[in-house]
């Protein structure tokens, strides 16, 4: 059904948390959800198996076996998520142009942000290559609210024109602990914060999704 | 569930993506050896040799890379090529 490329040439602002969110929160929905963890370090594969997540997970850092691979992926599952290297690589180029919708993870810093811009003009590329649009949205992580960094951030993102996800995710424990405990936040700010975020993708990704009402 | 077709995503994107690096692992490519090699062997005691053991797989090397060395450090001719771990060029 979809496929959504987590992309960003910085490291660090949080791709893997989102991967590892939209993918227990598809499992939630009912949906069948398989991973491709193109990043050297492949902490997305590797915080699968650990915590023994009930998603197919694929490493792959060749690029030349993203596209059959990602192909394969998406002929079993309604959702694919696609980690990549926190640098601009082939295989971030074949993730991007395989994706119904690219997000591109950002934190509160001016390296994260320049790097988003570079990440957005890459996607843009593609598109033009690629003659279709690849929709493309940057996600705020690691978010402050109430605070002027997070306020210039949103102005800089703004000035750039870069399109944003509306839904934030805050700088809250619980997507930290996730990464130990294997536990993805369902319940309390950071559960609603993945819903939304989840809920937004979802809809950009593939219009005519719709959601399966949960029981809370 | 419909089949996305992504046959055109390389085709399409193979330019762009010429202009960034790859994330391959260079493979190594080992010369040929320039003579013969020969088995050698010797005995040593059970512990010396898990010691031995040990001592290789801390410096994530082979027993054969580590001995190698240590004669190269002591000043016999041992060569790159001969230093190589094979065990790193196996595909997985």
């Amino acid at each position: 059904m979809s496929i959504i490329t987590l992309a960003s040439s910085k490291g660090g602002c949080g791709k893997t948390t989102v991967a590892r969110l939209l993918l227990a929160h598809a499992a939630r929905h009912g949906l069948r959800a398989g991973a491709l963890d193109a990043d050297l370090n492949h902490s997305l594969a590797d915080w699968i198996k650990q915590h023994q997540a009930p998603f197919e997970v694929r490493a792959e850092i060749d690029e030349t076996r993203i596209v059959p691979t990602v192909s394969t992926l998406h002929e079993r599952h309604d959702l694919v998520v696609i980690d990549t290297a926190g640098a601009a690589t082939q295989a971030t180029v074949f993730a991007i142009g395989c994706a119904d919708l690219v997000l591109i993870p950002l934190k509160l810093s001016a390296a994260d942000v320049t790097e988003a811009a570079r990440t957005m003009a890459l996607v843009k590329s593609a598109s033009t290559m690629m003659n279709r649009e690849i929709v493309a949205r940057v996600v705020l992580t690691g978010f402050k609210p109430r605070t002027s960094v997070a306020a210039h951030v949103e102005q800089e993102i703004a000035s750039a024109k870069m399109p944003d996800i509306k839904s934030r995710l805050h700088d809250l424990v619980a997507f930290e602990e996730m990464t130990f405990n294997g536990i993805v936040p369902a319940t309390g700010p950071a559960g609603m914060q993945a819903e939304a975020l989840f809920a937004e993708a979802m809809a950009l990704a593939d219009p005519t999704y719709q959601p399966q009402k949960l029981a809370s | 569930m419909s089949k996305k077709n992504l046959q055109s995503v390389t085709a399409s994107l193979t330019d762009l993506a010429a202009t960034m690096p790859s994330q391959k692992p260079l493979s190594v490519v080992r010369s040929a050896p320039s003579e013969p090699r020969v088995q050698f062997s010797f005995n040593m005691r059970k512990s010396l040799r898990r010691e031995l053991d040990r001592l290789a797989a801390e410096a994530d090397t082979t027993m054969q890379s580590f001995v190698l060395a240590a004669l190269k450090d002591r000043g016999l001719n041992v060569t790159d090529d001969d230093l190589l771990d094979l065990r790193k060029q196996r595909p997985e």
